[in-house]
């Protein structure tokens, strides 16, 4: 019998701004996430997670893979460049199709997913990012939370895309730390809030973590 | 070899990164408490294994995996969860040495999941809290013609958060042996001395539902859905009503589709109107409650049996997941339901969705009749056993898997002759392990007696 998966996407910046501590911070927050994460006997059993990076380009780091055998592949930045956001949603949009099991007359579906984004900046590539801001909606996500983290990064345009939009005034070890915890709890209180149709409430963010109303 | 313990050496053994030493990775696979773990230490070193005279990894004591030098592979049965580095040393040839060369460690991570089991916890539901309802039921019910054994337990992932068991069922058996003692006319006396219950009171009414898991108030939702509907469906079956004329006017069991169609639509009628009195009644409550409709989600499955000229009627009505089936004899079952199952896991269709009751044929195409002339038992159930039980809609539909199923209770249950007493039996095994599925869990199971226990009935109550 095969286990209805909960698949966790998490799609995140490593444009030339994230360099040295943002990155660093990130690295460690993703690990605390997953370290939360397992010790919840419900998503031990049914979180996948998979990562993809966006910088010049989008790159899918770790395909979707089981909370129990996930390893936190190596997160690099680059000098500079464009954040190709657009690009990373389409990326996106494509593992889904090939990872996420719908439900079928001989096997049950996999939970709807979930969709995390961070970034400290904005899209470059405006067009690609306009069209597939539309067609991720239509991956059948529970729900899609945006981070914008930093002075520079801008909340409009992911408003276009996530469900929930919520700020970190600085990107450090701090702020990033308490957002990766907060996306743990978003996770986990009975799978099943985030997971069937009826549209999730969060629950409280921690004061580093403000969200856009 | 000689024995060589660089961190218990006197002599400083340097710590060098991973990637120094020219290790392919610098951890393990992850390994999990209560799996067998292997990893192959040697091929670490890839290539460069030629090079290596001697490794060793460094083991907690306690820690349940052992390094084996011989063969270079960690085994054994992993005990600590945790993230660890281990310390992992080797000698590299140095020419004009003898002692083997040069050594040198690194540390090297593994990961050790805990066993799922050992993380859940098992915290009461609050007994004073708003709707509040026991974590678990169960009942017998005996009738004349048929013995019901239901069982309803909180799911692991309510318990470990101390939240409400969101499932509910209501069993409403035709007269028992008791009721026909003082029947209410003359025409159900005569049925008494035949041993069999006939007219209006010879149905029996099961309901099972299934409150959403994210609507916070389900468990009233599912509660009501079952009370109001099971009263409700009583009060049209023992009202004058065209289902049972037409049922009971039967010389046998019917096979042209006209009188089958005929008794669909009859069916259906009845379930929908009772099923829109248990809507009305959450609309009501959610109304007094300052809530949605929506906090009430609830699924529902009901089914109407009763015996008939030559054999039995089963009607079946559902809306969402979970399902009801009839395992008619070995090898051989009839289902009842058709669940609303959406693209994802989790996703399925609520009683307490208004615009439901708007489109008749929709209504029509929920209810299931079937008449045959025996059965070995009928289960009624809540996805929290459907799904684990029976993992897709083929497989519910298939004799196989209910073969599988009707063994996997059997240790609990006999078929045969249920009795009190077991229904207890029923709830423990309620409580199987399947990895993933934590939901509430709710199973009726409803068995024909067989003609020898009707005939002792008929005798005690003849003599008394």
């Amino acid at each position: 019998m095969s286990l209805r998966r909960f698949p966790v996407y998490l799609l995140l910046d490593t444009s030339g701004s994230m360099r040295g501590e943002p990155i660093e911070a990130v690295k460690v927050g993703v690990r605390m996430l997953v370290a939360a994460l397992r010790q919840d006997p419900h998503a031990l059993e049914s979180v996948h997670i998979s990562i993809l990076t966006f910088d010049q380009k989008a790159t899918v780091l770790c395909p979707l893979i089981g909370l129990e055998a996930f390893q936190m592949p190596p997160l690099r930045c680059l000098d500079s460049g464009p954040t190709h956001l657009g690009e990373a949603l389409a990326a996106v949009c494509y593992r889904v199709d090939a990872e996420v099991h719908a439900s079928t007359a001989a096997q049950k579906g996999d939970w709807r997913p979930l969709l995390f984004i961070m970034t400290d900046g904005s899209p470059s590539d405006t067009a690609m990012y306009r069209e597939w801001s539309l067609k991720i909606k239509e991956k059948g996500f529970a729900s899609i939370i945006a981070c914008a983290a930093g002075a520079r990064a801008q909340v409009e345009p992911l408003r276009q895309v996530a469900d929930h939009v919520v700020v970190l005034d600085t990107v450090d070890s701090t702020s990033l730390g308490a957002f990766f915890q907060w996306i743990s709890s978003t996770i986990l209180p009975g799978d099943e809030v985030l997971t069937t149709a009826v549209s999730p409430s969060l629950p409280p963010p921690p004061p580093e973590v403000h969200v856009v109303l | 070899m000689s024995f060589f313990d660089p961190l218990q050496s006197e002599e400083a053994v340097p710590l060098v990164a991973a990637s120094a030493l020219g290790l392919l990775k610098d951890r393990l696979p992850n390994a999990s408490v209560g799996r067998h773990y292997m990893a192959d230490i040697a091929a670490l070193f890839g290539e460069h294994l030629k090079n290596i005279t001697w490794i060793d990894l460094q083991i907690p004591e306690g820690f349940g995996l052992l390094y084996d030098r011989e063969t270079g592979v960690l085994q054994g049965d992993p005990l600590l969860p945790g993230e660890f580095e281990l310390a992992l040393c080797y000698k590299s040839p140095v020419e004009g040495t003898e002692e083997g060369g040069e050594a040198a460690c690194c540390l090297i991570r593994l990961t050790v999941n805990p066993d799922p089991v050992s993380l859940w916890k098992n915290i009461p539901s609050d007994p004073e809290g708003l709707f509040a309802k026991p974590d678990s039921e169960a009942g017998f019910f005996s009738g004349v013609e048929l013995m019901t054994l239901a069982a309803s337990l909180r799911g692991r992932s309510h318990a470990h958060e101390g939240g409400y068991r969101d499932d509910d069922y209501a069993v409403n058996i035709s007269a028992s042996s008791e009721d026909n003692a003082s029947p209410a006319d003359g025409s159900e006396m005569d049925a008494v001395s035949t041993g069999k219950v006939a007219g209006r009171s010879a149905w029996s009414i099961f309901v099972v539902a299934d409150g959403a898991g994210s609507a916070r108030l389900s468990r009233r939702g599912s509660q009501l859905a079952c009370t109001v509907a099971a009263g409700h469906l009583r009060e049209q079956l023992q009202a004058d009503n065209e289902l049972d004329e037409v049922v009971e006017a039967m010389a046998g069991l019917p096979t042209d589709s006209e009188t089958l169609e005929k008794v669909r639509c009859l069916a259906a009628n009845i379930f929908t109107k009772a099923s829109y009195e248990a809507f009305s009644a959450i609309y009501r409550e959610a109304g007094d409650q300052a809530a949605t409709l929506r906090d009430f989600a609830t699924t529902f499955i009901g089914v109407l049996l009763r015996p008939c000229a030559g054999g039995w009627f089963f009607a079946a009505f559902s809306i969402g997941d979970g399902g009801a089936g009839i395992v008619v004899e070995p090898g051989s079952v009839e289902i009842l339901t058709q669940a609303d199952s959406g693209e994802h896991a989790g996703t399925t269709l609520f009683l307490t969705k208004a615009d439901l009751f708007q489109k008749s044929e929709s209504l029509l195409a929920r209810t299931r009749v079937l008449f045959c002339e025996s059965f070995r038992f009928m289960a009624v159930m809540t996805d929290g056993v459907s799904d684990p039980l029976f993992p897709s809609d083929a497989a519910f539909e298939s004799p196989e898997t209910w073969a599988v199923f009707e063994e996997e209770l059997l240790p609990v249950v006999d078929f045969l002759s249920p009795q009190s007493g077991m229904e207890a039996h029923l709830l423990e095994w309620l409580n199987f392990r399947s990895p993933g599925n934590h939901d509430d869990r709710t199973l009726l199971l409803v068995v024909p007696c067989r003609p020898s226990d009707r005939t002792t009935t008929e005798t005690e109550e003849v003599a008394s």
